[in-house]
């Protein structure tokens, strides 16, 4: 186990001041580093996020603060992020429950809401920025239509993305307008009339 | 005589990440350092070898190491914002993982020095042994001798998750730093006697970049040892 290396100044009556000395964390607590289970390099590569997910802290606990006054502390933007779009995901799980047209388009109003107030997280991380504004410009294009399961579906799988991947990179990003275009969301919609001088 | 959180003094804070795989260190060694010059332009290059590249930025006692299996940062007596330091963790430590295609990371390490000044180190010393962490009858430190000195207590605090290993010493030290005449060291602000309480906080499972805001985890840490810290320690 790589146990600490403390810096000259730290121990002892009489120690030298001694600079540049490399001073490290100690171990994890279980008396070894944390082995994963992938075998090779390119299986790290290509399915990073899928091995061993049941070993990996969730947000909630790595910015869990334990303070005597919770509301005296300020969440961080992880976590409200992850908020608002769990309150997303659980309106869109409760329109998939309901068969009554009207009623799950004002569930789905519900949800829209929800989305837009990931607004004024734009500038957490760009590719954040970029999937806030791909579902925003999703469902502003979906107004004047009723919302289809599979549409419903699609969102889902994206918030779900998101929210595990608030820091995520092109990769994530691509996947989320990918889920959105197959679904039959008009990404472009922004785009519709002009001419692109190609 | 109880310490109060806002008298410590930040000797030393640490952010260390460590990863496996992280073998394209040999590769990106030159673009990953072209890339955090543009950022920080005070910057130094101290070493570059396989085994591992050291930067620094001097007037600031900042210091960013990187390795195949490491990304460390570790800065001395940082303001109390510690703006520069949670910049650097917050830009650099993706940045650096981009370049090595690290998803995850096996442990997060935070490590913070305090110093609580004493008048001596016979004040620091009753500071630990009244801390309630330390209990030695007198019975038993007749059987050695007069008195109990230079006390020192280490102990790990721990869920499946996280931990934080606490070591609390009385510290004395000199500072021994040899110039050529005339010129003379001005060590007014060297602390020689003190309280050294120094937390470790660390994960134990494995977490992922894409959930990971540095400058808020650390932010995490120092309000919960705000909170705390002194309760434990009092």
């Amino acid at each position: 186990m790589a146990q600490v290396a403390t810096a000259a100044p730290l121990q002892g009556r009489e120690e030298e001041l001694r600079r540049g000395l490399r001073v490290e964390t100690g171990g994890n607590g279980s008396g070894k580093d944390i082995v994963f289970p992938w075998k090779d390099l390119e299986q790290l590569i290509q399915e990073p996020e899928e091995i061993g997910g049941s070993q990996k802290i969730s947000p909630e606990i790595l910015y869990r603060v334990a303070a005597p006054v919770k509301e005296d502390i300020e969440t961080p933007k992880v976590l409200r992020i992850r908020e608002i779009i769990q309150e997303s995901i659980d309106c869109l799980f409760n329109a998939l429950e309901i068969d009554d047209e009207l009623e799950r388009e004002s569930v789905m109003n519900l949800f829209t809401e929800s989305i837009f107030r990931l607004s004024i997280f734009i500038k957490v991380n760009k590719n954040l920025k970029d999937a806030i504004c791909l579902i925003q410009t999703a469902v502003e294009g979906q107004i004047k239509s009723v919302y289809e399961r599979d549409k419903i579906l699609a969102l889902k799988e994206v918030l779900i993305l998101m929210k595990g991947n608030i820091f995520m990179d092109e990769g994530i990003l691509d996947k989320c307008f990918d889920i959105l275009e197959s679904a039959g969301f008009d990404i472009n919609a922004p785009l519709t009339g002009i001419e692109l001088a190609l | 005589m109880r310490i109060e959180f806002d008298k410590l003094i930040v000797e030393r804070i640490i952010l260390e990440v460590r990863f496996s795989h992280g073998f394209l260190y040999w590769d990106n060694c030159g673009k990953i350092w072209k890339r955090i010059c543009e950022k920080w332009v005070e910057l130094e290059m101290i070493e570059v070898s396989p085994d591992k590249a050291v930067f620094k930025i001097q007037d600031q006692g900042l210091q960013l190491k990187f390795s195949q299996k490491d990304i460390h940062l570790s800065q001395e007596y940082p303001p109390t914002s510690l703006k520069l330091f949670k910049e650097v963790t917050k830009e650099g430590i993706p940045l650096i993982s981009d370049f090595l295609e690290i998803k995850s990371f096996s442990r997060i390490g935070n490590r913070i020095f305090y110093l609580y000044h004493t008048a001596n180190l016979k004040e620091a010393e009753d500071i630990v042994k009244n801390t309630g962490l330390l209990t030695v009858s007198g019975d038993k430190i007749k059987s050695f001798g007069d008195d109990l000195y230079e006390p020192q207590i280490r102990f790990k605090i721990q869920n499946e998750d996280v931990g934080y290993i606490f070591n609390i010493s009385a510290l004395s030290r000199v500072l021994n730093v040899e110039l050529p005449k005339p010129l003379k060291v001005d060590s007014s602000k060297f602390i020689t006697d003190a309280v050294l309480i120094d937390v470790d906080y660390f994960t134990r499972k494995a977490v992922d970049l894409s959930i990971t805001d540095f400058a808020d985890l650390i932010d995490t840490v120092q309000k919960n040892l705000k909170y705390n810290l002194t309760k434990l320690i009092s």
